[in-house]
Protein backbone atom coordinates (compact mmCIF):
# COMPACT_ATOMS: atom_id res chain seq x y z
CA UNK A 1 0.00 0.00 0.00
CA UNK A 2 2.52 2.53 0.82
CA UNK A 3 4.95 1.17 -1.76
CA UNK A 4 2.04 2.43 -4.11
CA UNK A 5 2.25 6.06 -2.81
CA UNK A 6 6.08 6.26 -2.25
CA UNK A 7 7.83 3.91 -4.27
CA UNK A 8 9.54 4.36 -7.16
CA UNK A 9 6.46 3.87 -9.96
CA UNK A 10 4.54 6.72 -7.87
CA UNK A 11 3.75 9.67 -8.94
CA UNK A 12 5.80 11.58 -6.30
CA UNK A 13 8.74 9.61 -7.05
CA UNK A 14 8.37 10.55 -10.77
CA UNK A 15 7.85 14.32 -10.18
CA UNK A 16 10.83 14.17 -7.63
CA UNK A 17 13.12 12.91 -10.67
CA UNK A 18 11.82 15.02 -13.19
CA UNK A 19 13.01 18.01 -10.32
CA UNK A 20 16.69 16.52 -10.12
CA UNK A 21 16.56 16.04 -14.53
CA UNK A 22 15.58 19.98 -14.80
CA UNK A 23 18.77 20.43 -11.80
CA UNK A 24 20.77 18.70 -14.09
CA UNK A 25 20.26 20.21 -16.66
CA UNK A 26 19.93 23.91 -15.40
CA UNK A 27 23.71 22.99 -14.01
CA UNK A 28 24.55 21.72 -17.40
CA UNK A 29 23.39 24.72 -19.44
CA UNK A 30 25.15 27.01 -16.48
CA UNK A 31 28.67 25.16 -17.16
CA UNK A 32 28.69 26.16 -20.48
CA UNK A 33 27.42 29.71 -20.07
CA UNK A 34 29.82 30.42 -17.69
CA UNK A 35 32.23 28.47 -19.76
CA UNK A 36 31.08 30.42 -23.52
CA UNK A 37 34.53 32.84 -23.64
CA UNK A 38 37.72 31.60 -22.17
CA UNK A 39 39.93 35.25 -22.94
CA UNK A 40 38.53 39.06 -23.26
CA UNK A 41 39.84 38.82 -26.56
CA UNK A 42 37.58 37.60 -30.05
CA UNK A 43 40.41 37.90 -32.08
CA UNK A 44 44.18 37.63 -30.64
CA UNK A 45 47.41 36.94 -31.61
CA UNK A 46 47.87 33.39 -31.64
CA UNK A 47 44.51 33.54 -33.41
CA UNK A 48 46.04 35.54 -36.40
CA UNK A 49 48.71 33.51 -36.18
CA UNK A 50 46.64 30.43 -37.04
CA UNK A 51 44.60 32.41 -39.39
CA UNK A 52 41.26 31.78 -37.38
CA UNK A 53 38.75 34.52 -36.59
CA UNK A 54 36.32 35.44 -33.92
CA UNK A 55 33.34 33.19 -35.62
CA UNK A 56 35.29 30.00 -34.71
CA UNK A 57 35.20 30.89 -30.99
CA UNK A 58 31.08 31.71 -31.45
CA UNK A 59 30.51 28.89 -32.57
CA UNK A 60 31.82 27.22 -29.60
CA UNK A 61 29.50 28.42 -28.16
CA UNK A 62 25.54 29.04 -28.35
CA UNK A 63 24.01 31.17 -26.53
CA UNK A 64 20.42 31.41 -27.79
CA UNK A 65 20.36 28.25 -27.83
CA UNK A 66 21.19 27.62 -23.85
CA UNK A 67 19.10 30.17 -23.29
CA UNK A 68 16.00 28.79 -24.97
CA UNK A 69 17.29 25.61 -22.96
CA UNK A 70 17.08 27.59 -19.70
CA UNK A 71 13.91 28.99 -20.05
CA UNK A 72 12.43 25.31 -21.07
CA UNK A 73 14.19 24.01 -18.34
CA UNK A 74 12.64 26.70 -15.67
CA UNK A 75 9.01 25.91 -17.10
CA UNK A 76 9.27 22.09 -16.63
CA UNK A 77 11.18 22.37 -12.96
CA UNK A 78 8.06 25.10 -12.22
CA UNK A 79 5.60 22.42 -13.69
CA UNK A 80 7.01 19.74 -11.77
CA UNK A 81 6.85 21.54 -8.77
CA UNK A 82 3.48 22.69 -8.95
CA UNK A 83 2.03 19.35 -9.44
CA UNK A 84 4.47 17.78 -6.81
CA UNK A 85 2.92 20.20 -4.11
CA UNK A 86 -0.38 19.16 -5.30
CA UNK A 87 0.42 14.91 -5.31
CA UNK A 88 1.93 16.15 -1.37
CA UNK A 89 -0.98 17.85 -0.73
CA UNK A 90 -3.56 15.04 -1.98
CA UNK A 91 -1.05 12.59 0.68
CA UNK A 92 -1.39 14.85 3.31
CA UNK A 93 -5.21 15.13 2.84
CA UNK A 94 -4.89 11.33 2.75
CA UNK A 95 -3.20 10.23 5.37
CA UNK A 96 -4.95 13.04 7.78
CA UNK A 97 -7.97 11.78 9.46
CA UNK A 98 -9.48 15.63 8.35
CA UNK A 99 -11.68 15.43 5.63
CA UNK B 1 47.07 35.29 -11.75
CA UNK B 2 43.38 36.06 -9.77
CA UNK B 3 41.46 32.99 -8.44
CA UNK B 4 37.74 33.24 -8.82
CA UNK B 5 36.94 32.72 -5.09
CA UNK B 6 33.89 30.53 -3.83
CA UNK B 7 30.60 32.23 -4.06
CA UNK B 8 30.11 32.12 -0.32
CA UNK B 9 30.75 30.44 2.46
CA UNK B 10 27.87 28.70 3.45
CA UNK B 11 27.64 25.85 5.97
CA UNK B 12 27.22 22.54 4.66
CA UNK B 13 23.38 21.44 4.30
CA UNK B 14 22.63 25.54 2.66
CA UNK B 15 26.22 24.68 0.40
CA UNK B 16 24.86 21.66 -1.65
CA UNK B 17 21.82 23.82 -2.13
CA UNK B 18 23.23 27.10 -3.13
CA UNK B 19 25.71 25.34 -5.93
CA UNK B 20 23.22 26.05 -8.87
CA UNK B 21 24.25 29.79 -8.14
CA UNK B 22 27.88 29.01 -7.91
CA UNK B 23 28.70 28.53 -11.39
CA UNK B 24 26.20 31.81 -13.02
CA UNK B 25 28.45 33.64 -10.41
CA UNK B 26 31.69 32.41 -11.29
CA UNK B 27 30.90 33.27 -14.89
CA UNK B 28 29.90 36.64 -13.84
CA UNK B 29 33.35 37.32 -12.07
CA UNK B 30 35.16 35.98 -14.82
CA UNK B 31 33.51 38.59 -17.38
CA UNK B 32 33.94 41.08 -14.90
CA UNK B 33 37.89 40.70 -15.06
CA UNK B 34 37.52 40.75 -18.78
CA UNK B 35 35.63 44.25 -19.05
CA UNK B 36 38.57 45.14 -15.94
CA UNK B 37 40.76 44.16 -19.48
CA UNK B 38 38.91 46.39 -22.21
CA UNK B 39 38.59 49.04 -20.12
CA UNK B 40 42.20 49.12 -19.27
CA UNK B 41 43.14 48.92 -23.06
CA UNK B 42 40.97 51.54 -23.83
CA UNK B 43 41.92 53.84 -21.58
CA UNK B 44 45.72 53.15 -22.48
CA UNK B 45 44.80 53.52 -26.14
CA UNK B 46 46.57 56.67 -26.77
CA UNK B 47 49.72 56.08 -23.77
CA UNK B 48 53.09 56.28 -25.77
CA UNK B 49 55.21 56.35 -22.11
CA UNK B 50 54.81 53.75 -19.42
CA UNK B 51 56.43 53.26 -16.29
CA UNK B 52 58.24 49.76 -17.68
CA UNK B 53 59.38 51.97 -21.02
CA UNK B 54 57.80 51.90 -24.57
CA UNK B 55 54.27 52.10 -25.15
CA UNK B 56 51.29 50.47 -23.53
CA UNK B 57 50.84 46.97 -24.52
CA UNK B 58 47.47 45.91 -24.89
CA UNK B 59 45.85 43.69 -22.45
CA UNK B 60 44.44 40.35 -22.89
CA UNK B 61 42.65 38.21 -20.06
CA UNK B 62 42.19 34.20 -20.41
CA UNK B 63 41.00 31.77 -18.11
CA UNK B 64 42.62 29.01 -16.89
CA UNK B 65 40.05 26.36 -15.31
CA UNK B 66 40.82 23.28 -13.01
CA UNK B 67 40.22 20.21 -14.66
CA UNK B 68 39.11 17.97 -11.76
CA UNK B 69 37.41 20.89 -9.73
CA UNK B 70 36.09 23.40 -12.27
CA UNK B 71 37.34 26.09 -10.59
CA UNK B 72 38.75 29.33 -12.50
CA UNK B 73 41.56 31.65 -12.33
CA UNK B 74 42.25 34.68 -14.81
CA UNK B 75 45.79 36.24 -15.65
CA UNK B 76 46.68 38.80 -17.99
CA UNK B 77 48.64 38.12 -20.47
CA UNK B 78 50.44 40.64 -23.12
CA UNK B 79 49.58 40.72 -26.66
CA UNK B 80 53.05 41.04 -28.35
CA UNK B 81 52.18 42.68 -31.76
CA UNK B 82 53.73 45.89 -32.53
CA UNK B 83 52.37 49.10 -32.17
CA UNK B 84 51.31 51.01 -34.62
CA UNK B 85 54.44 53.94 -36.15
CA UNK B 86 52.76 57.67 -36.74
CA UNK B 87 55.18 59.76 -37.90
CA UNK B 88 55.38 62.92 -35.78
CA UNK B 89 58.66 64.27 -35.08
CA UNK B 90 57.56 66.92 -32.33
CA UNK B 91 56.23 64.32 -29.80
CA UNK B 92 58.44 63.75 -26.77
CA UNK B 93 58.57 60.08 -27.21
CA UNK B 94 59.07 60.11 -31.19
CA UNK B 95 62.38 58.24 -31.83
CA UNK B 96 65.65 59.58 -34.01
CA UNK B 97 63.57 59.20 -36.93
CA UNK B 98 60.76 61.10 -36.33
CA UNK B 99 58.31 58.08 -35.63
CA UNK B 100 56.47 57.67 -32.16
CA UNK B 101 55.29 53.62 -31.54
CA UNK B 102 51.93 54.11 -30.44
CA UNK B 103 49.96 51.40 -28.13
CA UNK B 104 48.99 48.01 -30.20
CA UNK B 105 45.36 48.80 -29.27
CA UNK B 106 42.55 49.05 -31.55
CA UNK B 107 39.29 50.48 -30.24
CA UNK B 108 36.62 48.85 -32.53
CA UNK B 109 38.21 45.86 -31.58
CA UNK B 110 38.07 46.57 -27.51
CA UNK B 111 34.30 47.63 -28.32
CA UNK B 112 33.37 44.29 -29.83
CA UNK B 113 34.88 42.68 -27.28
CA UNK B 114 33.40 44.91 -24.66
CA UNK B 115 29.69 43.47 -26.34
CA UNK B 116 30.47 40.17 -26.15
CA UNK B 117 31.77 40.33 -22.85
CA UNK B 118 28.52 42.14 -21.71
CA UNK B 119 26.36 39.56 -23.48
CA UNK B 120 27.94 36.89 -21.68
CA UNK B 121 27.65 38.49 -18.59
CA UNK B 122 23.91 39.12 -18.43
CA UNK B 123 23.78 35.69 -20.22
CA UNK B 124 25.32 34.22 -16.62
CA UNK B 125 23.14 36.64 -15.07
CA UNK B 126 19.95 35.14 -16.77
CA UNK B 127 20.72 31.70 -15.66
CA UNK B 128 21.28 33.26 -12.18
CA UNK B 129 18.15 33.99 -11.98
CA UNK B 130 16.54 30.80 -13.49
CA UNK B 131 18.53 29.11 -10.31
CA UNK B 132 17.40 31.32 -7.47
CA UNK B 133 14.04 31.34 -8.97
CA UNK B 134 14.00 27.35 -9.14
CA UNK B 135 15.57 27.24 -5.81
CA UNK B 136 13.09 29.46 -4.18
CA UNK B 137 10.29 26.93 -5.87
CA UNK B 138 11.69 24.34 -4.10
CA UNK B 139 11.07 25.68 -1.29
CA UNK B 140 7.62 26.42 -1.36
CA UNK B 141 7.04 22.71 -2.00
Amino acid sequence: MLEKLFGPSSVTSMLRGGLEEASATHRAIAGRVAGALDRSSSVSFQDQLAGRTADSAAAEADLERDMTALADTELRYEADAKLLQAAYAQLRTAVSDRG
Amino acid sequence: MARIAAFLPWPRPIRRLMRPLETPAGGMAVQERFLEAIAANIANAQTTRTPEGGPYHRQIATVDRDPRTGAAATRAVTDPQPGRLVYDPGHPDANADGFVEYPNVDVSTELVDLMIARRVHEANATVFQAAKSMLKRALEI
